[in-house]
């Protein structure tokens, strides 16, 4: 989903693209290289807006730049960690994320399925806490929306879904396939409806998972610490939560959301370049 | 005041990208000149672009040293006077955070599908309970063996004590005492000190993990005790809740205890380290 920051960051970089290539002609012999820069900078902009995880990493690592978030405490170069120094031993934690929509409100499958699921977490929680044999944390941020907001927002979206409905059968020419899907549409938003009648709660939320791992030097703890995230993304995958690993900037962030939690929108804001 | 901040650098660097740009193509001549305006112009741009995600580290990066960017170099935490919350300082806003500890006591192989479903039903609700965000989170640690040996070792000691004292009476109270109540006792005590005995032999040998579930709500303020009243006004009515929806007595935590939360030593403690890098060197075959 696209944001007004997103596109006036995005639009503000592309006019200045776009001047340089409009008045390429005034730069003589370098119109070429004009041309190929200005093409570069601006599939530079596009990789920092849709993967930065991938450009500041590289730009710290180059730089072997270490980042001190706090007393005692540094970013690794590789920014896939938040190191810990204290009593000469080293204490690195990593971060990883996911998604809960096959487990809360925003479902959008068969009831059985979710009650199948639902079922089947408590299980498949106490087999991984068996299987690990390293320390993690499985946090999970919640807030509950508006109710009343979130039912008429709903029914906005209802209403608009039957008037499509009613243009496409009043249409000459009727398409099967465009009326199944609208059709789709409202029973899945009829769905939500009964959801809330029955007492549930819509929710904002966000899952992340974080292990520390300890080693006598920095490597060594990262290079376990490694280890231990590709076991628990292995072991997480059974919640088919779409379990990645946290690189580049957020880690900052989660690092701070050990001790003070933002407003869900701004906690949110942060994992929309990995999803 | 970050959106501000954020505004006006990236207002700054990319109205001189633009400045830079419409210099280069106005001005006459100098091939070379507009070529090198226009990479400037480009690398402004890019930077104007970045202010989007990077601009809390615009100013500790111009301070940077021996390639080290300090975001800030003092604890990244202090508890607060009454113990009950953990302090961080934002510029001028402070952010009390409270932590609500979860005792559950069921596991899954214990219950039906239906009791399983319920159960998820509940955490469910949990996490739906507040229009404030709330984390949840259930954390795996290494237990401190040492100090957990150490109890152990006491209830052993009182238990070995308790036997003495039994069989000492036995014998000051004669036959006709022995084989009744004191009989009874001495077979009592005797078995708890077995099994101190027996779990002091487990917990050496056994990797020692415990699992603990809790809650931590946040809360902004002006002043530390503005921000550690709200947080722990909070954290009450969540424990409300949760103690409600689960049935159990959710307490807020206090003290040194809110570290298990926080600190990274505290999930590993630092008796266990030796063990657990042995285990590894074994592992890869060191």
């Amino acid at each position: 989903m696209v944001d007004q920051e997103e596109v006036l960051f995005l639009g503000c970089a592309l006019v200045i693209v776009l001047l340089l290539m409009v008045y390429g002609s005034a730069f003589g012999p370098f119109l070429l290289v004009v041309i190929v820069l200005g093409i570069l900078t601006l599939l530079l902009v596009l990789i920092m807006n849709y993967a930065d995880y991938l450009v500041f990493p590289l730009f710290t690592k180059m730089l072997r730049i270490t980042i001190v978030p706090a007393k005692n405490y540094t970013i690794a170069h590789g920014q896939q960690a938040v190191v810990k120094y204290v009593n000469g031993l080293y204490y690195a934690t990593g971060y990883l994320t996911g998604n809960l929509y096959s487990y809360v409100f925003k479902a959008e499958k068969a009831d059985e399925k979710v009650e199948s699921e639902m079922v089947a977490a408590p299980d498949k929680w106490e087999k991984i806490v068996m299987n690990v044999d390293f320390p993690f944390k499985f946090n999970i941020i919640s807030m509950a929306q508006d109710i009343q907001k979130y039912r008429d927002e709903l029914e906005g979206q209802r209403g608009y879904y039957e008037f499509q409905m009613s243009r496409l059968m009043q249409a000459t020419t009727q398409n099967p396939v465009d009326m199944q899907e609208i059709q789709k549409k409202i029973s899945q938003v009829e769905m939500k409806m009964n959801k809330i009648g029955e007492g549930e709660k819509p929710l904002y939320s966000i899952i992340y998972i974080e292990s520390t791992s300890v080693g006598i030097s920095e490597k060594e703890a990262l290079d376990i610490l490694d280890t231990q995230m590709t076991q628990l993304q292995t072991v997480f995958n059974a919640f088919d939560l779409s379990i990645q690993r946290i690189v580049g900037r957020e880690l900052y962030f989660l690092y701070k959301l050990n001790y003070r939690l933002l407003d869900a929108g701004s906690v949110m804001g942060l994992f929309k370049g990995q999803k | 005041m970050a959106l501000n901040l954020k505004i006006v650098f990236f207002i700054v660097l990319w109205g001189a990208s633009l400045a830079i740009v419409l210099s280069a193509v106005t001005i006459g001549g100098y091939y070379i000149l507009k070529f090198i305006l226009a990479l400037i112009a480009l690398t402004l741009d890019v930077l104007a672009f970045s202010t989007r995600f990077y601009t809390y580290l615009y100013e500790p990066f111009i301070r940077m040293k021996h390639r080290q960017v300090i975001l800030d170099d003092e604890d990244p935490y202090t508890i607060s006077p009454s113990g009950s919350a953990i302090l961080v300082r934002e510029g001028q806003s402070i952010y009390a955070t409270s932590f609500i500890k979860i005792p559950i006591y069921v596991s899954a192989t214990e219950m039906e599908n239906e009791d399983k479903a319920l159960f998820a039903g509940m955490f469910a609700r949990v996490i739906s309970l507040s229009q404030q965000p709330v984390k949840l989170t259930s954390q795996l640690y290494v237990l401190n063996k040492d100090q957990y040996m150490e109890s152990v070792r006491k209830k052993l000691n009182e238990a070995e004590d308790r036997y003495n004292t039994v069989l000492n009476k036995q014998l000051t109270e004669g036959k006709n005492a022995k084989d009744n109540e004191q009989s009874s006792m001495a077979e009592r005590v005797r078995g708890e000190v077995t099994m101190w005995r027996n779990v002091l032999d487990s917990v050496g040998k056994a990797k020692s993990h415990a699992l603990i579930t809790y809650a931590s709500v946040s809360a902004l303020g002006s002043t530390e005790d503005e921000a550690a009243n709200l947080a722990m006004a909070r954290a009450d009515e969540l424990a409300a809740g949760i103690s409600a929806v689960l049935g159990v007595t959710a307490t807020v935590a206090s003290g040194s205890e809110l570290q298990y939360f926080i600190d990274p030593d505290y999930m590993i403690p630092v008796t266990n380290v030796s063990e657990r890098l042995r285990e590894k060197s074994i592992d890869k075959g060191i």
